[in-house]
């Protein structure tokens, strides 16, 4: 037979149990819960790295479209950003951001889909200096307006991505997709205060932008609000030789956000433009000394000619190419003066060829 | 205390004594597990490093042989570049180095046999013991490429090209 004190005994034993127990379990269930919060966050991480690497190999591979399932991420917002010309993307609110500051990047600001594509355009000012890489997704639905060969050119180019070609918007409809940019060239239907295509008037306002191209190279953005396009900055982009071939930056300027995350973007290709112009530089030095040194009166003296002596001569445009790139990473605005050095620095090229001189690019 | 209270204390210090040596074990075997999980993941890092740089310096532009401005040659090196990247790489450090992080970067001309290999990036990683003294680092990982090198520097002017081979080491 248990006594008074004993039953007390047993009681408080069990209570302690429980108590003990408890605070162990409650340990234990912290541990997990702080693991769990751990993994997720790892697993985001290496996301984010695994898509660097696959960046890094799409940012290699010209002209090559890449179309990468990630059905299985679906549940993710990816973030792009662009800040003093270095590019970062991220999982949106993991603090982790991967930073790249060499390959110029361009995509929207967020994607959220199932299959990201990823695309590379060189970039030549004559020569190429850099690959642009897009990234978008099938879930973003381009719309180009017009029926000109540019618009046709586009087409062509824009393979594999959700795009739809119409004359005018007032058929347009709001279909399924996270976002509808309309690619409007010559500008005339999508105008700062013309009210969006009515389709888009009852859902999200971040659902539709668009973009214009005037045929002198200006690029403007426009972004829903209150249902009327409302012009995004007063100054342009622009991008020269809207000419016989489509121009990569174009390419990226359809995809890519706005202005500033393309300037921003921009930066690193003109970067790279610098450098790979000053090898060129010393290629051209390297051809000189050559024919230089191998004074035959044959089309040698015309090829030494037209590098350093007629006007104006290879080394003297390199040298207006180096200066225009300087001018346009200090003032993106002035950026133009590179294309036409890059222009005319190809033409005198051309004719150097011609004459059968030595190769310098 | 009675014999039966004394016998309650043992049992408990015995469980108390075991639960301990089990928990050491986990802690033991756990961190064991993680090293070479660790140790895995660098290699594979390292493995996947050497893949990338190897895949990025074949499509350097600084590197790659041209046709008429925008078109690249496949796997071939313009030798003219090559002769005057080591200045670019060196004078660009931190750029470079963004691009192409820890590693050493030599073209050699293998057919018809050339001189002496182009060392055209070299940013070894070193580790700074207690003394100071710089030692290179001890984990690297090489990758060799077969390249073509292209020389434009001719009579005719109808390019010349030469068998290289690529090496890539980086280091982690």
């Amino acid at each position: 037979m248990t006594t008074k004190k004993g039953e007390f005994h047993i009681v408080f034993n069990w209570i302690y149990i429980l108590i003990a127990g408890g605070m162990i379990l409650l340990f234990f269930v912290g541990i997990a819960i702080k693991q769990k919060a751990v993994s997720e966050e790892n697993l985001q991480t290496e996301i984010v790295q695994l898509f660097d690497s696959l960046f890094t190999s799409a940012g290699v591979s010209e002209k090559t479209k890449n179309f990468i399932d990630v059905s299985a991420l679906r549940d993710y917002v990816f973030r792009f950003e662009c800040e003093k010309g270095i590019d970062y993307f991220g999982i949106k609110g993991n603090a982790f951001q991967q930073e790249e500051d060499v390959v110029p990047l361009f995509s929207p600001e967020e994607i959220q889909t199932t299959q990201f594509i990823t695309w590379s355009v060189p970039f030549s000012k004559p020569f190429k200096a850099a690959d642009l890489l897009l990234v978008t997704s099938n879930d973003v639905r381009y719309v180009f307006v017009g029926d000109d060969i540019l618009t046709q050119q586009a087409l062509e180019l824009t393979t594999g991505l959700t795009v739809d070609s119409v004359v005018d918007l007032a058929s347009l409809t709001a279909e399924k997709y996270s976002h509808t940019r309309i690619v409007d060239f010559g500008g005339l239907l999508v105008r700062n205060g013309v009210e969006v295509p009515s389709s888009f008037r009852t859902i999200d306002e971040g659902a539709i932008s668009a973009v214009t191209v005037s045929l002198d190279g200006r690029v403007f953005y426009f972004f829903n609000k209150n249902d009327v396009w409302k012009q995004h900055s007063a100054s342009p982009l622009l991008i020269s030789s809207l000419g016989e071939d489509f121009p990569s930056e174009l390419l990226a300027a359809f995809i890519v956000q706005d202005e500033s995350r393309y300037a921003c973007s921009m930066t690193k290709a003109y970067k790279r433009l610098k450098l790979v112009t000053t090898l060129y530089k010393a290629k051209v030095e390297d051809v000189v000394n050559y024919y230089t040194g191998r004074p035959e009166p044959t089309f040698q003296t015309e090829c030494l000619g037209k590098l350093t002596t007629y006007a104006p001569n290879i080394r003297e445009l390199l040298n207006s190419l180096d200066r225009a790139i300087g001018s346009c990473m200090d003032d993106s605005t002035r950026c133009g003066l590179v294309s036409d050095a890059a222009q005319k620095l190809d033409q005198h090229y051309r004719d150097y060829k011609e004459e059968g001189c030595i190769s310098l690019y | 205390m009675t014999k039966r209270g004394q016998i309650h204390i043992s049992e408990t210090v015995a469980v108390l004594f075991i639960f301990f040596i089990l928990v050491v074990f986990g802690i033991v075997f756990y961190a064991r597990f993680q090293q070479t999980s660790l140790q895995h993941k660098e290699n594979e890092f390292l493995a996947t490093k050497a893949i990338e740089t190897t895949t990025k310096v074949l499509f350097l532009p600084e590197l790659a042989c041209t046709k008429s401005g925008a078109e690249t040659e496949d796997n071939c090196f313009d030798l003219a570049k090559l002769r005057h990247v080591n200045n670019l790489f060196t004078q660009e450090r931190l750029y470079y180095f963004s691009l192409l992080s820890y590693a050493t970067i030599t073209v050699q001309q293998v057919y018809p046999p050339g001189g002496e290999p182009f060392v055209i990036y070299n940013e070894k990683k070193i580790a700074v013991p207690g003394d100071g003294t710089p030692s290179p680092t001890v984990n690297k990982e090489p990758t060799y490429f077969v390249v073509v090198l292209r020389d434009d520097l001719t009579e005719n002017s109808v390019p010349r090209y030469y068998f290289g081979i690529l090496t890539v080491e980086v280091y982690s």
